[in-house]
């Protein structure tokens, strides 16, 4: 029995769950599940031996590799199975059959693609990922968030498509599905890359995530915001490790962001901006491939997922209460939502990378990675977006929500099992934030779990000295001086009603345009083509039939002698000529 | 509030003070010095104190560390300048906002300038 349990893959726990919650009309049973699943998923994940092929399959030819630990998936795996159980926590009020089993379905298949050994499993778990999340921005059940869905399976099914081209060119080239590091350069291998980068968020593959995750639900955007683009970040980690265009990719993924962040009024898409900004930072860190690096940037996804969780949960909950997420509508909620404030504060301070909080020792150790790495430009980008964090998810979010101008509202506290997720993230991100007062504690439990755990660099890395702690000081607090001061002399933007125009507007408005354009020509022009190949068509054969058809004038008047003879010269010298010729 | 002069008819309740009645006293005692009207003025002049401070401690420190020590460890040229991320926050930050005025004439549009798409998908509030 210990060994049938041994080569469960944790994810199909959570995707059967979801299967079973899917049917399930009665909503206790379906909490149960989503509460069970993650721990039992833990639980086998935390029992699992480590680098070797713990369950495969051979279909088609193919060896299939369905499960598969080592240090880099147990991180990112782990991650996602605290976020599932956070999530199942978060999600307990609401009594909602398709959000219940699609919300487990999309986990249990995140989780398992992470351990997935071959490129075709991960293609399958990666394509379900997909069709399952999108039901959490349907769920909502308005125009805006169909069409947003519509958008974000269209890149997400092609972001899959592209994966299966790129692995079966890998296939046919080398021989090997297995998933392991690639080198660009092979059509396959910058198929799989751009696949990726879909998933991943890249500058102008980007714009899906700004635009489907706000107008997902309130628990469907905290689920969407943990997983499908870590899991991105993780395939990357694992196959492009060390390619150097990833570094100038995150570095710029960590900029562009900030700056639409700034002038975007909807506060759930100002943290969807931060997000994508977070995901630069490791985007960068693998490309500078280090262990040193690839630690950050494991490091990163982990304190990532639950401080952003965290910021998301919290404007969910700003969201269920008062309806809106729009900084214009809202203002001086601190009053009756004093512990939501409390956390989002908390979640704040970690993503700005405040000493003692999460971010802090995640963040230090890719900046470590790339400044020892000697990148000048992409390490003064880097430190420029760490001050832009602080103004979008560490100063507006919090600000814009809780305090500044009264909007007037005075909604209840959240509910008790949002504010009971709310504390487990925030208990995270504060105790692995802390300074190791004992071994194992605070950040040292993180670095024990990262990819490469016993990296020399990594072994004595100290991200609380005074240098580290000082400089991030005056970087944070003259930020928010400025805040202050720009605040003092009015010349910060006041927040207005409207939305931000994105690169999406090419395909938005100009492809959307071009395409009702094209119909229209076409409605038109259809008709007249048919009408002109259709009159040449029937003309054609009128003719034809007036020649050969048995009444046709070929048929009428029968053989005489010079048509035999003329048949045969022919044919001779049809003959000759393929003689010579041959 | 019956027994107050009514408002005049040129007051939009702009001046009133934020109605606290429904305060939480955990919101009270955690953040209710936020509303204080001294609130903004101690934020601005803590902060600019609490970067001098943050500022002049780093060659402070540098000095501290003894002959042939450096407190700071510096990769590049630019990071060895004192108070380098001092300068590079405040300047990064300020440079954002102030991005945030032309970036918001150029590319703030209506709510419904996808046309059937107002933005964002509202909820039933349940306060």
């Amino acid at each position: 029995m210990s060994g049938f349990i041994e080569t469960l893959n944790p994810g199909l726990i959570l995707i059967l769950a979801g299967l079973i919650a899917g049917v399930t009309p009665v909503q206790r049973v379906r909490q149960l599940l989503g509460l069970a699943a993650p721990v039992i998923g833990i639980a086998l994940l935390l029992a699992a031996p480590r680098e070797t092929d713990l369950a495969t399959l051979s279909m088609m030819g193919f060896d299939m590799v369905l499960y598969r630990v080592d240090s880099l998936s147990f991180i990112f795996g782990l991650a996602f199975l605290i976020a599932a159980f956070i999530n199942a926590i978060y999600a307990l009020h609401q009594d909602s059959q398709m959000e219940d089993s699609m919300g487990l379905a999309y986990m249990g298949a995140a989780v398992a693609a992470a351990f997935c050994g071959d490129f075709i499993s991960l293609f399958v778990f990666w394509e379900l990922t997909a069709v399952t999340s999108v039901f959490l921005i349907f769920k909502s059940g308005t125009r805006a968030a169909y069409k947003a869905g519509m958008r974000y399976l269209g890149l997400h099914v092609l972001s899959g498509v592209l994966l299966l081209f790129g692995a079966v060119q890998i296939y046919f080239d080398t021989g090997d599905m297995s998933i392991r590091a690639l080198e660009l350069g092979n059509p396959g291998v910058l198929l799989v890359f751009l696949a990726f980068g879909i998933k991943a968020g890249f500058p102008f593959l980007h714009t899906w995530l700004a635009d489907a995750y706000p107008k997902a639900t309130v628990v469907g955007t905290v689920i969407l915001s943990a997983f499908t683009t870590k899991l991105a970040i993780y395939a990357l980690a694992r196959t492009f490790a060390g390619e150097q265009s990833l570094i100038w990719i995150g570095a710029i993924m960590t900029v562009y962001p900030v700056f639409f962040a700034v002038v975007e009024n909807d506060l759930r898409k100002v943290l969807s901006f931060s997000l994508n900004n977070q995901l630069g930072f490791m985007v960068c860190a693998i490309g500078v491939g280090t262990p040193l690096a690839l630690n950050g940037a494991a490091a990163h996804a982990f304190c990532h997922i639950m401080y952003k969780s965290l910021l998301f949960m919290s404007m969910g909950a700003v969201l269920y209460r008062t309806g809106t997420a729009k900084a214009t509508e809202l203002g001086g909620l601190f009053r009756t939502m004093p512990w939501t404030t409390v956390f989002c504060l908390i979640g704040a301070a970690s993503i700005s990378a405040f000493p003692l909080f999460s971010g802090f020792v995640s963040k230090s150790l890719t900046m470590s990675a790339v400044s020892g790495g000697g990148f000048l430009i992409p390490w003064l980008m880097l430190l420029f977006a760490s001050a832009g964090v602080l103004e979008h998810s560490g100063i507006k979010i919090p600000y814009f929500a809780f305090f500044g101008h009264d909007s007037g509202k005075r909604p209840r506290e959240a509910p008790f099992n949002m504010l009971v997720a709310m504390g487990l993230a925030a208990f995270i991100c504060v105790a692995v934030g802390l300074p190791a007062f004992f071994p194992g504690f605070g950040f040292n439990w993180l670095y024990s779990i990262l990819p490469f755990a016993s990296d020399p660099y990594t072994m004595k890395y100290e991200p609380y000295t005074a240098d580290h702690i000082l400089t991030q000081m005056q970087l944070l607090v003259l930020a928010m001086f400025a805040f202050a001061f720009l605040q003092r002399v009015g010349a910060y933007p006041p927040e207005k009603r409207g939305i931000i125009l994105d690169t999406d507007i090419i395909y938005r408005k100009a492809g959307y345009g071009f395409a009702q354009w094209s119909g229209d020509v076409w409605t038109k022009l259809g008709p007249a083509i048919t009408g002109i190949f259709g009159g040449l068509g029937s003309r054609t054969f009128a003719r034809l039939e007036a020649a050969f058809s048995p009444r046709g004038t070929l048929a009428s008047g029968g053989l005489y002698n010079g048509m035999a003879i003329w048949t045969v010269v022919l044919l001779g010298l049809a003959l000759l000529i393929a003689f010579f010729i041959r | 509030m019956s027994d107050q002069t009514p408002p005049h008819l040129s007051d939009h309740g702009e001046h009133q003070l934020p109605d606290d009645s429904h305060t939480t006293p955990a919101a009270r005692a955690l953040f209710g010095w936020t509303v204080k009207p001294w609130a903004g003025k101690a934020v601005f002049w803590g902060l600019l104190a609490l970067s001098l401070i943050l500022i002049g401690l780093e060659p402070a420190l540098e000095a501290m560390s003894g002959e042939g020590h450096h407190f700071r460890h510096a990769y590049f040229w630019i990071d060895s300048l004192t108070a380098f991320h001092a300068m590079w926050g405040f300047g990064a930050f300020a440079l954002v906002v102030l991005a945030g005025w032309p970036l918001g004439k150029l590319l703030r549009r209506k709510e419904d300038y996808y046309e059937d798409e107002q933005e964002p998908a509202g909820t039933e509030p349940h306060p």
